[in-house]
């Protein structure tokens, strides 16, 4: 139309504004992504407590790593939460979710107070449940297990226990997932729930035949990302750990997580190359996991479609 | 053109990131490797102009202290500063236990304090790390250490260079609560005469059973417990500079055992529980008035007296036929090499170390390291307050200090006591367990320390 | 209504589900609440007083006054607000770029946004504690603050998500009449997108509020810290006042209530944008 030259301005135009945009993303990427890992490799090899010179020493720092029993526990514990949690967050979340989509009787209340709880700070969380899960007669758990003739339990103390209760603390950040699964139910369109209906469907009948397929992707995300956060499970076990005056992760090692880990490694007993061999397989845990689920997904997302077209 | 601005702003400010973070990091690599890099001698320059022009120095001190202490601490150095009018101390205390991880932090970033406490288990974690200033190439160095007890002054010499000034003797004892024996109904112990494992197990028992409702007979220190009971058998827990696990002999066996016993013995608070609860912990376990025997140092007697107390130190247990040693922690002051404030740093840590503030020292915190002063503080405490001192006497020449060890090694033990107590192992596993696991553990920390 | 009495029972079945979960979920706080009007000894009374009497409620004006607990309060806050500016805007930006514009590798970058998303920090804590270290940032809430002008990968991906379901004919018209590529993002695209800028500061918000790891390795001022630090290590002057420091939790729970009320008009629209495919 004899405007072919002011057009292909533009287009150069818009090229160089869409570049210049996203540049800072882009340095960001280089200078804390990148740049970062580049040197978190190298670190691996050396050994450094930051005062005195970095020495190479070779693959000594993974033989450190991974021939330490804690390392192990830090592993076993940091999957324990991770599956435990995501369970309880996809699993749990979405029947929640299902439950509160049905406006009836006191449905706001409730999921203000299920929600709630996930707004509240890590540590907050954790040093308020220390006397709920305290030992002896004084915690208050132990008073119900008493109530109930129940014999007391050790909760933070006894080692392979006290994983358990950071698990059990994902009960009060269940909100935060239930408010996501909720507003993806609600955006469901009414007419395939009318339909399951006249099918005949009853209300367990239309949650998984409904609900779980249209809710499928929103499960990938979230479970990825719970997946994620578990693996990163850090405040928590610090704040109980506080308890002991070892200043180590918690009697025998039984709080340790891989950020914990990672962290009394780097921090407290300033060993960096340790500290980036754990910060690694951190990293290379939850690629596996992220790839297993997208896996995983992929078989459930052909089921889902089939069911919803 | 009014995007292309923005655009354009928007990579200045990138690359005046990019450009400082390039020199800086230059600069600061100089720094960890010759002690101060350009940056620091300009800023040190300009100090000393200001120096010159107000005659005023400041410097900064780090200590660990909370509540009443910090106050008793400030009190010490506002003595310091009135007979130093020109030398102003800016001070910072922390808890104990944010303590060593902010020394740290601060040492690496090269913004530690010009005077710095110390435990000589924390000091000795940077032996070769060339942070600390050697002493000895100050001004009257000799004569300063001269007149502190040889022991305190040793165990800051790395190969002839004094990387810390000691300063004082932490020790805790075993206190009773008079009032709640004699609610029990039991004869109060000797204050001079240590008493065996079995005849404290003894004791706590009659007390236990004495006692009403939920009061606990003792929270004991659990840790030093066991140390001083492996020492009084002659087989300590660690050689002394904590490079071999030594306690996996028959001797020590019997102290590990003397230990189970006593811990076990249903009258003492239990062992995971020690640090937090009901009753306090060893330290505080008098004030809480539920118990009658806690383990405790002079730092506590404030909080006791304002808890009307009725308080008594007595001696630490000891195995059968063994001698009376005690725990006890060495406490110290550095001058980091990055100060900027050498020489009033060092006025401070002088002070600090002579007779005056030695004896101002022991008033309201450890035991003192300065000759004259120990035995002077020793005398008027013990006739100050014979309750609180008697006890701390029967050891007085053999205080043991305490050897650094690295946090897994501690992990390790604690979870061999509670193992222990609760007779997952026996004490002749706890000793074997020790030393098979453990002395890997000190293996490593001493050579990630070591040169 | 061919199951009526079918449903009536699962109704009945899920409140009192709801009911029993409400209630194991609150206990814990009315333990909390009710622990920090006491005394030491209150506190380890057994029964439990749950209606303490007399109730302390001077633990509160002490944490918050005497104990300079506002400190803390006042540094999650500037933390906080900070980063939402900072991220929020720089992320809009961004993703403004992502969503209107083609250039090369545009896809190939949009994906490797998505990745950094699912991936976990840990990698570069270290090299960037160092970094920070070197340039003399440690002790200062640059390292905090500063990356967040680059953008969060998380925000970039939400609000361009949002973006790209804004129709392009206003913003073409706005071309036309000449406005710069930034002003038509500042005054076209920013007012539509209010909503998932909302819920993007919501999220920033809260992530910054409840961040540990990044304040513990960065500062080591306790004048410095933040609410989620600072209750790690809040002592206070006497020896285990365990009942001040749950007051300190009490104080920590109020910001959050507050951020709940005014979270509450948004969030039902915001998490419906989360689920944008």
């Amino acid at each position: 139309m004899g405007s072919g030259r002011s057009k292909m301005g533009i287009e150069r135009r818009e090229k160089l504004a869409g570049l210049l945009l996203v540049s800072p993303w882009m340095a960001g990427f280089l200078l804390f992504g990148i740049f970062p890992m580049a040197v978190s490799g190298y670190l691996t090899f050396v050994k450094w407590d930051f005062l005195r010179e970095p020495r190479w020493i070779g693959l000594s720092n993974f033989e450190g790593v991974f021939r330490n029993p804690i390392f192990y526990t830090a592993l076993k514990n940091t999957l324990i939460i991770t599956f435990g949690s995501s369970l309880i967050y996809l699993v749990l979340g979405v029947v929640i979710a299902a439950m509160l989509a049905k406006d009836y009787l006191g449905a706001n209340v409730f999921r203000a107070i299920i929600f709630l709880p996930s707004l509240v700070i890590g540590t907050a969380l954790a040093s308020m449940m220390q006397p709920v899960f305290g030992n002896g007669k004084y915690g208050l758990l132990n008073q119900v297990l008493n109530l109930l003739g129940l014999p007391y339990q050790s909760w933070l103390t006894e080692p392979g226990q006290a994983v358990w209760v950071i698990v059990a603390m994902s009960f009060w950040f269940l909100g935060s997932g239930v408010i996501i699964y909720l507003a993806g139910i609600k955006g469901i369109d009414p007419s395939y729930f009318e339909a399951a209906m006249i099918d005949g469907a009853n209300g367990l009948q239309q949650f998984y035949k409904v609900t779980i397929p249209l809710l499928t992707p929103v499960l990938l995300f979230q479970s990825i990302m719970g997946i994620i956060g578990g693996l990163q499970v850090f405040d928590l076990a610090l704040t109980l750990a506080s308890e002991f005056k070892t200043g180590g992760m918690g009697n025998e090692n039984s709080l340790a997580t891989l950020v914990f880990y990672l962290y009394t490694l780097a921090f407290r007993d300033y060993n960096m190359g340790s500290a980036a061999v754990v910060g690694w397989t951190i990293f290379i845990v939850s690629l596996l996991l992220s790839l297993v689920i997208f896996r995983l997904s992929k078989k459930f997302q052909l089921f889902g479609e089939e069911e919803s077209k | 053109m009014k995007t292309m601005k923005a655009f354009l702003s928007l990579s200045l400010i990138m690359a005046i990131i990019l450009v400082t973070a390039a020199c800086s990091s230059g600069n600061s690599s100089s720094e960890s490797s010759a002690g101060s890099g350009g940056g620091s001698e300009a800023q040190q320059s300009e100090q000393s102009k200001e120096n010159a022009a107000e005659k005023e120095v400041t410097i900064r001190y780090l200590h660990w202290a909370s509540g009443q202490d910090e106050v008793q601490f400030r009190a010490w150095l506002d003595e310091f500063e009135n007979s130093h009018p020109n030398i102003k101390v800016e001070s910072e205390f922390l808890p104990y236990d944010t303590y060593n991880s902010k020394v740290k932090t601060d040492l690496i970033s090269g913004n530690a304090a010009d005077v710095i406490g110390f435990t000589s288990s924390d000091w000795f974690a940077y032996t070769y790390s060339n942070v600390f200033l050697d002493l000895n190439t100050l001004p009257g160095a000799q004569e300063v250490f001269g007149q502190l007890t040889e022991d305190s002054v040793a165990a800051f010499n790395v190969e002839g260079a004094q990387l810390g000034a000691p300063t004082g003797v932490g020790r805790r004892v075993p206190f009773i609560n008079k009032d709640l024996f004699a609610k029990a109904n039991v004869p109060l112990p000797s204050q001079t005469e240590p008493m065996t494992a079995a005849q404290w197990v003894d004791m706590m028992k009659k007390v236990q059973a004495g006692l009403e409702g939920d009061m606990m007979a003792a929270n004991l220190f659990p840790e030093e417990l066991l140390y001083s009971l492996a020492l009084s058998a002659g087989s300590p827990v660690l050689s002394l500079d904590g490079k071999k696990v030594m306690v996996n002999t028959p001797e020590g066996i019997k102290a590990i055992q003397a230990f189970k016993d006593i811990m076990a013995s249903g009258a003492q608070v239990p062992i995971l529980d020690v640090w937090k609860g009901a009753y306090g912990n060893p330290d505080s376990a008098l004030t809480t008035g539920k118990v009658a025997i806690g383990w405790t140092g002079n730092w506590s007697l404030n909080a006791m007296k304002e808890a009307n107390i009725n308080y008594m130190s007595i001696p630490a247990p000891i195995v059968e036929g063994g001698k009376v040693t005690q725990v006890g922690y060495l406490n110290s002051h550095v001058i980091p090499v990055a100060s900027k404030n050498k020489e009033a740093a060092w006025e401070l840590v002088k002070w600090m170390s002579s007779k005056e503030g030695q004896l101002s020292f022991g008033k309201f915190s450890d035991l003192p390291v300065n000759k004259e002063a120990l035995a002077e503080t020793l005398e008027t405490l013990q006739a100050g307050d014979p309750n609180a001192f008697t006890g701390f006497a029967a050891a007085k020449e053999s205080v043991v200090a305490t050897p650094p060890f690295p946090s897994d090694f501690d992990t390790l033990r604690t979870g061999l006591q509670s193992k222990l107590v609760s007779d997952k192992v026996t004490a002749q596993q706890f000793a074997e367990q020790l030393e098979k696991e453990g002395q890997p553990m000190l293996d490593k920390y001493q050579a990630n320390i070591g040169k | 209504m061919r199951h009526k009495s079918g449903l009536l029972a699962s109704k009945i079945f899920i409140f009192s589900f709801l009911a029993l979960l409400s209630f194991v979920i609150l206990v814990p706080f009315a333990y909390l609440f009710t622990s920090s009007l006491k005394t030491n000894a209150q506190y380890f009374k057994i029964p439990i007083e749950w209606i303490p009497s007399p109730a302390l409620w001077s633990n509160y004006s002490y944490v918050f006054v005497e104990l300079k607990f506002y400190v803390f309060m006042w540094n999650s806050t500037f933390l906080a607000a900070s980063s939402v500016v900072l991220s929020v805007l720089s992320s809009s930006l961004i993703a403004y770029g992502f969503a209107r514009f083609k250039f090369p590798f545009r896809n190939g970058m949009f994906i490797i946004v998505i990745a950094t998303m699912m991936l976990p920090g840990q990698v570069t804590m270290l090299p960037l504690f160092i970094y920070f270290k070197s340039i003399g940032w440690l002790d200062s809430y640059k390292p905090l603050l500063v990356p967040q002008l680059f953008g969060s990968a998380y925000l970039i991906f939400l609000i361009r998500q949002f973006y790209i379901t804004l129709p392009r004919e206003i913003d073409e018209a706005a071309k036309i009449d000449g406005c710069g590529y930034l002003r038509i993002w500042w005054h076209v695209i920013m007012p539509q997108a209010k909503p998932v800028l909302i819920v993007s500061a919501l999220f920033t918000f809260l992530g910054s509020w409840k961040d540990v790891f990044g304040p513990l390795i960065y500062l080591s001022d306790r004048s410095s810290y933040p609410l989620a630090v600072g209750l790690l290590y809040f002592t206070s002057p006497t020896y285990n006042a365990y009942t001040l420091i749950l007051v300190a939790i009490v104080i920590a729970l109020i910001p959050t209530l507050l951020f709940f009320v005014l979270s509450q008009k948004y969030l039902n629209k915001g998490v419906n944008i989360a689920n944008l495919k």
